[in-house]
Parts: structure tokens; sequence; C-alpha cells
């Protein structure tokens, strides 16, 4: 089967005053219909741009994208004028942003933000496209949508905002929906009814969505698949229950050691020393060899992706058939069935 | 039981955040309502809740940031806050200390770094000339950074090098309780763990006490002894940390301690979830009785009319009418 997306080679760098910064070197992924792929990692290893560089967000300049393709059914969206991305937007590809407040217009209204997309893709009258907008926020559970639609996003809360966003993102029934940290700017609570209308929407809509998180708990409770960046790269590309129960790059171990576990005993928090390397000057080597703790002298080389299981690569020399050192085991916790 | 050594008596803090022609109050935002409870020395308390529930008004009032509305705050059993305005003000700041949220808005950019640690040295009168530099050193030494970052400016640093910076601060004036509000909320994961790890060996050391406030209860759970939990202004459950997380009383507790992503998928899938629907009330308008109702699974009649008190249930405290009776 063909995949939907496919990302090869994929290197974005940003000119500036301070140098040029290597934002993502060479990430190849691949992703298939209906599917949940999560993208872990840290502030500023690349998952955001990654993102943006899909929908050919990434502003040129500073930025461009220095090699590698973007095929979504067969086209290459790294070579797209604006034209030709402007009908992609939103209609085949949509995004949810982070901050629900900052990536709303304020002075619109919600009604006038959510039916534009009709207006434009679907040339739809505006009766029409109000029918449509009071549709979309039934879809994502918002109470009373006729009068949502008149209202400004300022008299909406954080969580209201945010499935305002998702109907914004979903209006165009789009293939994937790219998802860049949807809940990290809301409560627990509201967090949990996100990640459960999300399930929905994909189970009912057939939707693929791009999850980008920093949160190891959200991507195990939503994704099927995982990869996880590191400093520009990917540096492990799991599917999800493998991920988690034999991870095989010691950054991947030192995240999932470092957060602490609401089902498990205490003990002192494994952190990972150190910082991420500065991606003016990437290392040329492995980018987590400074901070990991079975460096050896190779990793002075940069690692390819090595197979490390079933649909599991990892970017580390441990993972070599001709290895000496073999990766520690984490200890896994028996799980009682719920 | 001995004294504890904070102790926080029907606390409220209102903002007034519109007023008449007259001067008068006409809208009036209620962040803390009757709130108390107690501190033991060398403990940490776990403070959480959500956005907008009062936790960080309680912290900042703790510390005499403001002036609370009603209630009193008792340190040894003495009130902080007319000590604060008396004679003795300083004794009493210097031995309550906080280490704020965002570790790039808390620090002076204008200021050195070890001027930042500095500055409680010279408004106590702790150190002067090479006692001080010393002093410096030893407190960047003590938070993992090293004597030459003294001389450098805060956007120099990192994250987590800042919020190092700002512990050591903290603890220049040689503090008994620290108020921590979301210490590590703004780092990224694997950072967070080494500054919890340096806040708990730190504890240690000084034998100091800890209000932890953060709305990650993974993170309450791992550094709390006992946890407070609040809801729009008020205490909705305080109990020790183990009671609460494997019994929760508060069925807001239980919504909260539900929705909490677990890093595992085989777990994830096997969990059963408390959605609560609906959002946070307004605390400009909240509603009566109970300020959990209208999104409470179970709430009957008496929830809406009559607020709950927060009574002892053993060495822990819930305000649920459904638990009290």
């Amino acid at each position: 089967m063909q995949p939907l997306l496919s990302v090869e080679n994929l290197t974005v760098k940003f000119h500036t005053y301070a140098g040029t910064v290597q934002a993502i070197r060479s990430v190849s992924f691949t992703m298939n219909a209906g599917e949940i792929l999560g993208i872990v990692g840290e502030s500023g290893c690349g998952k955001s741009v990654t993102a943006s560089s899909l929908l050919g967000l990434i502003p040129t300049p500073p930025g461009e994208i220095a090699a590698g393709r973007i095929l979504f059914a067969g086209e290459d969206i790294a070579g797209m004028d604006e034209k030709a991305l402007c009908k992609l937007r939103g209609n085949a590809i949509s995004m949810i942003f982070q901050d629900p407040m900052t990536s709303l217009n304020p002075v619109l209204t919600v009604g006038r933000q959510l039916t534009e997309c009709f207006t434009t893709h679907q040339k739809l009258s505006r009766a029409e496209a109000a029918e449509r907008a009071v549709a979309m926020l039934r879809l994502v559970g918002i109470p009373a949508p006729e009068v949502r639609l008149g209202q400004y996003p300022h008299q909406l809360s954080g969580g209201m905002r945010q499935r305002v966003m998702i109907a914004m993102a979903l209006a165009m029934n789009p293939r994937i929906l790219i998802a860049d940290e949807p809940t990290t700017a809301l409560d627990v609570t509201i967090q949990a009814q996100i990640i459960d209308l999300m399930k929905k929407l994909n189970s009912e809509l057939g939707t693929a969505i791009i999850l980008i998180s920093h949160d190891l708990g959200v991507v195990a409770g939503l994704c099927e698949r995982v990869l996880v960046m590191y400093a520009g790269q990917v540096v492990e590309a799991a599917p999800v229950a493998a991920l988690y129960a034999r991870p095989r790059h010691p950054y991947t171990i030192g995240l999932l050691d470092s957060v602490p576990r609401l089902d498990a005993a205490r003990s002192r928090l494994t952190s990972i020393e150190g910082q991420p390397p500065d991606l003016l000057a990437p290392p040329p080597g492995c980018a987590f060899s400074p901070r990991c703790r079975y460096a050896m002298r190779v990793c002075e080389q940069a690692p390819p992706l090595f197979p490390a299981g079933e649909n599991h690569h990892s970017r580390c020399w441990l993972n070599h058939p001709a290895c000496p050192r073999t990766m520690p085991e984490r200890a896994v916790k028996e799980v009682p069935p719920a | 039981m001995s004294t504890p050594l904070i102790e926080v008596k029907n606390l409220s803090k209102f903002f007034v955040t519109a007023r008449t022609m007259l001067g008068r109050p006409r809208a009036t935002v209620k962040a803390v309502e009757d709130v108390s409870f107690t501190v033991e020395a060398g403990e940490t308390l776990g403070l959480v809740g959500e956005t907008g529930c009062g936790k960080s008004t309680v912290a900042r009032t703790l510390v005499g940031l403001y002036k609370p509305t009603a209630g009193e705050v008792l340190f040894r059993g003495k009130d902080v806050h007319a000590a604060f305005s008396g004679p003795e003000g300083n004794q009493y700041r210097r031995r309550i200390q906080m280490i704020f949220q965002d570790p790039y808005a808390s620090l002076n950019p204008r200021m050195t770094v070890g001027d930042i640690v500095g500055e409680p040295l010279d408004i106590h009168g702790l150190a002067a000339g090479n006692e001080r530099r010393e002093r410096i050193m030893h407190l960047l030494g003590q938070v993992g950074l090293s004597p030459e970052h003294a001389s450098r400016f805060p956007h120099e640093f990192s994250g987590g090098q800042r919020q190092r910076v700002g512990i050591a601060r903290a603890l220049a004036a040689g503090p008994e309780f620290l108020v921590c509000d979301e210490p590590i909320s703004a780092l990224d994961v694997s950072i967070q763990a080494q500054v919890v790890n340096l806040l708990q060996d730190l504890q240690t050391e000084y034998g100091l006490t800890y209000l932890f406030v953060a709305h990650d209860l993974s993170m309450i759970k791992h550094i709390s002894r006992r946890v407070a939990v609040m809801y729009l202004g008020t205490l909705a459950e305080v109990a020790p940390v183990d009671e609460l997380y494997a019994n929760p009383l508060h069925p807001y507790t239980q919504a909260l301690l539900s929705a909490i992503p677990i890093p595992d998928p085989l777990v994830e899938n096997g969990r059963r979830r408390i959605v609560l629907h609906g959002d946070v009330p307004s605390p400009l308008n909240p509603p009566p009785g109970c300020k959990f109702n209208t999104r409470c699974p179970r709430a009957f009649d008496r929830c809406r009319c009559e607020i709950p008190r927060l009574l002892a249930h053993g060495d822990r405290f819930v305000a649920c009418h459904l638990v009290n009776g």
C-alpha cells in the first residue's frame, strides 16, 4: 500500500545573524491513511518545524527547506508554489496550534472564522456555510453552537477555543490533521476531553493525525506509532507498545525514566544530565552522546538508523550487530488487568 | 502534636476588578475563599489544582506578596502579615522565601547572576566583602552551577540553569520555609527531573519545608508527603499522599486523577476515565453551594445550596457532602 504521506530526507535550515541553525537534519518517515502518529521531543528538537514544513509554513527567509521531499498523494509539498499550498492547507492537510488564544483572530467572530473555509474552498453561500459551521461545532461537542457563532474568541474558555480550532481544522474533512501540542495550554480535565474528542474523530471520520507533544503520557494514550526526535533528527521510531516496553535508544530511556508515574512507587528520578546541543553547531557524531551514559568511542561518528525490532528503528550504535555492549533493559512494571 | 511550622487559618483573598463611580467594589474575584491548612516542619505539602483555582494566590499570600482579605497565616504560631509590617518584618521575610514559576521573568536581566544571588545577603545584612563572595560561590555550587557563572547575565543561561539561579537566590537568605510556585512547569521533561532532584537534595541537607505548587499530579505525588487539592478558590481535599492517590474521596480529586495520562500504552488503554463535562465556572460569579456542583457527576440538591465544610476523617480532610454526610 502506498503511504498517505512520505517525508524523505527533509532538511530545514534557518539563516540567522548568529549563523545557520540546522533545525531539521534529514528527517524521513511515512504515514498511512487513518493512522495516529506521535512525534515527541523536547523544546527545540525540531518537532514543530517538521509539522510546519508539511504545510509549507516555514517562513522563507530566514527559513529554507535545504533538501528533501514531502510527498503527499504523489505530489511534493516542498516544491509547491503559494497558490497550490493554499489549496492544500485547511483542505487536505490542516493544523491545530498549541495556543488557541493567539491562533484565533480576536477581532473576528467565531462564526466568521469558521465559515471562511467553506466560502473559500467550497464557494458556499453564507447561509449554507453558517449551517455547516453549526454542524461542525456540534461535532466537537460545543453546547449551544448557534450562540457561539456570534461570539468572539475572548468570550470562550481555553478548552472551548481549542474545540473551535479543531472544528476549523476538520471543516473540510482533511486527510491529515496535524496537532501541534494541542493540549499543552489546557488543564488535565480539559485535556482528557480533547484527547477523547480526537480519538473519536479519528475512528469516525478516518482522519490521520500527527500528534506533536512533549507529554509521554498523552502520546501513550492516543498514538499508534511514535517518532522520538532529538537535535533535529529522528532518533527512534517504533510502534507505541514497543517504544514504551522496550525502548532502543538511551535518550528515549532517559525521557521515560525522568517522568514520575502516577501508578508507580516513588523512587529518585533519573535525570538526563546536561543540555541539548546548540543547533548552530551540532556535534559531528551522535548528537546525544555528550549526555549519554553509554557513550562509546564510535559515537563520535554519526550513527545511521539501525533496525531494532519489528517496524522499530533506532539511531544508536548499541543496536549495531557487532556492538559488544547491549542496550540496558528497562524494568517494566507488571500491569494488573484493569 | 507540636505546633506546625505554618498554619493557614480561614484565608481569603479577593481582588476587586471593577469599581463604581463612588469607588465601591462592583465586581470581585474571590480568588481564595476560606482556606485552612497546616504545613509541618520538614515536610513537603503539594498544592494542586487547575488554572485559576487560586493556588498561586495562596502561595503569594503566604510569602507576603499579597495581603489577605480575611484570615491569617501563622509562622510558628505568629501572624506573619502583622509581623511583616512590624520591626521584625525582615526576620520573617528571610525565613519564608519563594521560587517562581517563570525563570525568564523572575530574574532581573540587567543584574549578573552573582548580584542576583547576593541581593538577599545585602538586604538582610548577612554577609559583605569577601564573605559575601564566598557565600555566593558556595550557593552556586550547591545548585550545580560553577563559580565562573557569577559574572554572567541571565540571558546566557538555559531555562533549567535559570531556575537553579532562582533556587540559589531563595536559599541565600537562609530560609526555613520555601514556597515553590510551579518551579518546573516551564522546563523540559529531562530538565524537570534535574531540578526536582536538586530540590529534594537541598531539603535533606538543610531540613527545609516546602509548599510545592503544581498542576502536574504525577510530580506532586513524587515530591510531596501530603497533598492539598484546590478547586475554584476552595480546598476540596487534603490528605497524605499515598492515601489520596490510592483512594481519593472527593469526586473532583477522583476525576483529576483519572484524567492524568500515564506514559505506558498498556496501562492507558485499559483505564477508565471520568471525563468531566463543561468548564470551570468563572471565579467572578461562582455557583452557590459546593463550587464543584456544576461539573460533579454525583451532585445532588444539597450541593447546590449548602457550602460543604472541610471536615477531618482521620488524618485527611474532605469538603464534600457525600463524604461528610
